[in-house]
């Protein structure tokens, strides 16, 4: 008799996000069989009440209650957020305010979730190292404007302190930008 | 989901069978080792604390790598686990028929089928893949706990990089024994940023955390701690220019059972004769060589 229930459909996304975080800059493909976007897969992933989350202006407006229905998640002034959720390719700026954790808690610094319908044109003069990158490389595909790398940039120069970025792009992929990679544009 | 009228199944016999969830523990803890080992992966050797559950086993006998574990396997995965490089040691048969019972997950103890790994105390001796994971299970997970009994202080430390009472220690050792007396559990500096504990694996294995092709994620189930080495990240054992770390030295011995001389070996010292000998610490490496042998 099998004494255990089904596996829940987060263990795949998470090995999935698990996976992108780890290898900077790759693509990885989200099995979203139970949802019908990526941004309500990882929420249910790891959101829950001991989290909380902001929406920036831009992106979808239903997305707020869609993952407070699906998460029961906190709703937070973008400064104290959790989880940071930007709609398209930059967030013109607004992303330099989050937490970026303690020197002794760095881990509690922000995720912020980029949610674009597709990637930009490839930016030639990017590159990307670190952990999980073997030397140095290009992302697979450019999901940032320039200025938002630079941005990400300037806000993780202080490592450990940062915010750690997944870019969840089209129907299903997801680009992991761990706080370690070391950004450089030209 | 499993719903409350399906734990209990009154008409078979009116005995009682539990149902667990997935992985034996609920959704919400595994939401949570899932949030802290993302930021572990972020921060590579930095000590993330996190809600180390009760398991049905004894803190200390494996709880943190067994809920790491736990918190990744999915139905896809092949599970290979080991204690001291055995396959058929108490610990890891036990981790396995648990793992094994509460997931239904496909187990091996062949390194290359294994899709996930949990260890104790080794890295096993084959190349680990782009896409494997090992899992270490870790005892004492603050590696200036030697030199500094207050964990405040050693956060403090670690915020600081702070490390100077740690090449002190390094040193005195040197003065005392002419080279760095330890052993197992032998202090890293991971990405240049935090010293590490690597776990009690021998300094053998210390070398294969550098740039490796896979994902090593460490839990401490009592210590309340997880955390990572991603790949292809640097991870530099603590040296002095003029006392270099060097592993165990093997040179003249090999395995008795396979005959190889490029292993990690064990030990052996018959009682009654005195004489010792030595066989590989990977039992599934060891018998693979000895039937690739046979063929």
């Amino acid at each position: 008799m099998q004494l255990h229930a089904p596996v829940v459909p987060t263990q795949a996304i998470y090995r999935q996000m698990l996976q992108a975080l780890s290898h900077p800059g790759r693509l990885y493909s989200l099995d979203l069989r139970e949802w019908d976007s990526p941004l309500l897969a990882v929420c249910q992933t790891l959101f829950d009440h001991e989290v909380s989350y902001c929406v920036l202006p831009g992106g979808n407006n239903e997305w707020e209650n869609e993952i407070f229905a699906a998460t029961k998640a906190r709703r937070a002034p973008l400064s104290e957020a959790d989880y940071l959720i930007v709609g398209g390719h930059e967030s013109r700026g607004k992303v330099s305010q989050a937490k970026v954790g303690e020197p002794t808690f760095p881990d509690q610094g922000a995720t912020v979730f980029y949610v674009m319908d597709a990637p930009l044109a490839n930016n030639s003069a990017l590159r990307l190292s670190g952990p999980g990158i073997e030397r140095e490389a290009c992302p697979a595909v450019n999901p940032l404007t320039e200025a938002e790398w630079r941005l990400l940039r300037d806000l993780n120069a202080e490592f450990p302190l940062g915010a750690d970025a997944f870019c969840l792009i089209g129907e299903n992929q997801i680009m992991g930008l761990p706080r370690s990679t070391k950004i450089r544009i030209g | 989901m499993v719903k409350f009228s399906d734990w209990f199944d009154s008409s078979l016999n009116a005995s009682i069978h539990a149902v667990y969830s997935f992985a034996f523990i609920d959704e919400g803890a595994k939401r949570e080792i899932r949030r802290k080992t993302l930021k572990a992966v972020a921060i590579p050797g930095y000590q993330v604390p996190f809600g180390s559950r009760d398991m049905p086993v004894a803190r200390g006998w494996g709880t943190g790598g067994l809920q790491l574990t736990l918190s990744l396997i999915g139905t896809d995965d092949i599970l290979k686990v080991i204690d001291q490089g055995s396959d058929e040691s108490v610990n890891a048969v036990n981790i396995r028929q648990f793992v094994e019972r509460v997931t239904s997950v496909q187990t091996t103890e062949d390194t290359t089928r294994a899709t996930v790994i949990q260890t104790r105390h080794r890295i096993p001796e084959e190349h680990l893949k782009d896409g494997q994971i090992l899992v270490f299970q870790v005892p004492i997970p603050e590696p200036l706990r030697d030199v500094e009994p207050s964990e405040r202080e050693t956060r403090r430390m670690h915020a600081e990089a702070d490390y100077s009472r740690m090449w002190l220690f390094l040193y005195e050792d040197i003065v005392r024994y002419r080279e760095i007396s330890i052993g197992a559990r032998y202090p890293v500096m991971v990405n240049g940023r935090y010293i590490m504990d690597p776990s009690p694996i021998p300094r053998w294995d210390v070398p294969r955390l550098h740039q490796a092709d896979t994902l090593y994620l460490f839990g401490a189930g009592r210590e309340k701690r997880i955390y990572a080495i991603p790949p292809h990240t640097r991870v530099e054992p603590l040296e002095f220019e003029d006392h270099r770390f060097r592993v165990e030295d093997f040179s003249g011995r090999r395995c008795t059972r396979c005959g190889r001389d490029d292993t990690y070996l064990d030990e052996l010292i018959d009682d009654a004769s005195g004489t010792r000998v030595y066989t590989c610490s990977d039992t599934s490496y060891c018998a693979k060589t000895e039937r690739e042998k046979a063929v």
